[in-house]
């Protein structure tokens, strides 16, 4: 009982904070943040990856040369999970949980499970490759590869528009 | 090795004991019963109890009513770590809000860490935090015309891109967004949503004529009752067959 409640609370927290995520994506030097709306078919197609609306309206990304940082959240179980997403040529240079509020799920933290989505790209709508779970973080993988879609579809869009 | 008499008066007195605790079982046991078996008739199932004694048996109650701010007719309200705007609640926070302002169709919302911005209709468009450039520890927020202003500790900032860059303002502004009292008629609707219409007496009674209203505590009880049914029975028979010999 005690190792539980105490891997839970171990669990949740700020892993990194966003400043220092965009610090370490472009050395120190991020550029000013964009941002965009999620309206009309914009608004329809995040719906589509995620299967239920973003929550909220606006969101904010970090552009440099071919390089976009995004920080974004996404519901785990209960509470949303905040996550950076590192893109460079439409493929994921990086992916990390900045913060974790669930008590359950926290492993997809671990660098051996996000490096399945190093160099990831999209094929339609959905990654171009399967991602293994982890037993017990079902929710949280899920959401961790939302995201990762998310990001790169976003990506594609911020440099189309 | 002595020998353990059991006597006639160790079997009554063991008798006397049971036989009273489950009399008082087997009285709430009727009571409850006969409610229960005319829930329809009584009306049961369609009345409730918002008794906070009652709730609270059932983990329900109401967490303290922290900050309220008034604007454009809107309440923006803080209860435990939830905003309202009325009675619909729109995101959660830790921490206080600072103030709230109507600005370029849009509420809003200071708090200690950075800026919420909503619709009017509550749907989130944004937060803004320091990672965005919104000013450290703000104290209060005010908007005039097409400038948002902030106070920090030792400086008032201003901003005309709805919060997304600061300058410091050398304005002499000074119409801050101030906490309101909440009228107890739009706290009671905010009230709703944590406890809906209460328990209903129908659940109420059930759960007393099972025990489940004291929870685990409950089935242990009435396992007690159980052992003491055995015993006033054994007992009853050992006294009718001693009584019988004599």
């Amino acid at each position: 009982m005690v190792i539980l409640l105490a891997s839970s609370l171990y669990a949740r927290g700020v892993y990194q904070t966003d400043k220092d995520f965009l610090n370490e994506v472009f050395d120190n030097a991020p550029p000013k943040s964009k941002k965009i709306m999620l309206v009309g078919k914009l608004r329809k197609s995040v719906e589509k990856i995620l299967e239920h609306p973003y929550g909220s309206l606006r969101i904010r990304y970090w552009k440099k040369d071919e390089k976009t940082a995004w920080i974004l959240q996404e519901i785990g179980k209960v509470e949303p999970i905040t996550f950076g997403v590192e893109i460079k040529d439409n493929q994921i240079q990086d992916i990390k949980v900045l913060e974790f509020r669930e008590i359950r799920g926290w492993e997809v933290k671990y660098p051996a499970f996000r490096k399945q989505f190093e160099g990831a790209s999209l094929d339609g709508m959905k990654l171009n490759r399967e991602v293994d779970g982890i037993s017990g973080a079902t929710l949280s993988v899920w959401a961790m590869t939302s995201i990762a879609e998310l990001s790169l579809f976003l990506d594609q869009y911020v440099k189309n528009k | 090795m002595k020998k353990i008499r059991i006597t006639l008066k160790a079997i009554n007195q063991v008798h006397k004991f049971t036989g009273i605790a489950v009399c008082v079982f087997l009285i709430h046991l009727s009571i409850t019963g006969i409610f229960l078996n005319h829930t329809e008739g009584l009306g049961l199932d369609e009345k409730y109890t918002a008794s906070p004694m009652i709730l609270a048996l059932y983990n329900i109650s109401m967490p303290n009513k922290e900050e309220s701010f008034s604007v454009d007719n809107h309440f923006i309200s803080r209860f435990g770590n939830q905003v309202f705007l009325d009675n619909q609640p729109v995101f959660k926070s830790e921490v206080p809000i600072i103030g709230v302002v109507i600005f370029n169709q849009m509420l809003v919302i200071a708090i200690e860490n950075g800026l919420v911005l909503l619709t009017e209709e509550g749907e989130l468009i944004e937060k803004l935090t320091t990672t965005t450039g919104v000013p450290v520890n703000i104290q209060k927020l005010g908007a005039l015309n097409s400038l948002l202003f902030l106070k920090t500790s030792n400086q008032v900032w201003e901003s005309n891109d709805e919060g997304q860059e600061w300058r410091v303002s050398d304005s002499n502004f000074n119409e801050w967004s101030n906490e309101v009292v909440m009228p107890d008629e739009k706290t009671q609707q905010v009230e709703s949503y944590f406890l809906g219409k209460g328990v209903s007496l129908e659940q109420f009674f059930l759960d007393l004529h099972n025990g489940n209203i004291i929870k685990s505590f409950g089935k242990w009880l009435l396992d007690i009752i159980a052992i003491f049914l055995l015993l006033v029975s054994i007992s009853g028979i050992w006294i009718w067959l001693r009584k019988k010999r004599y």
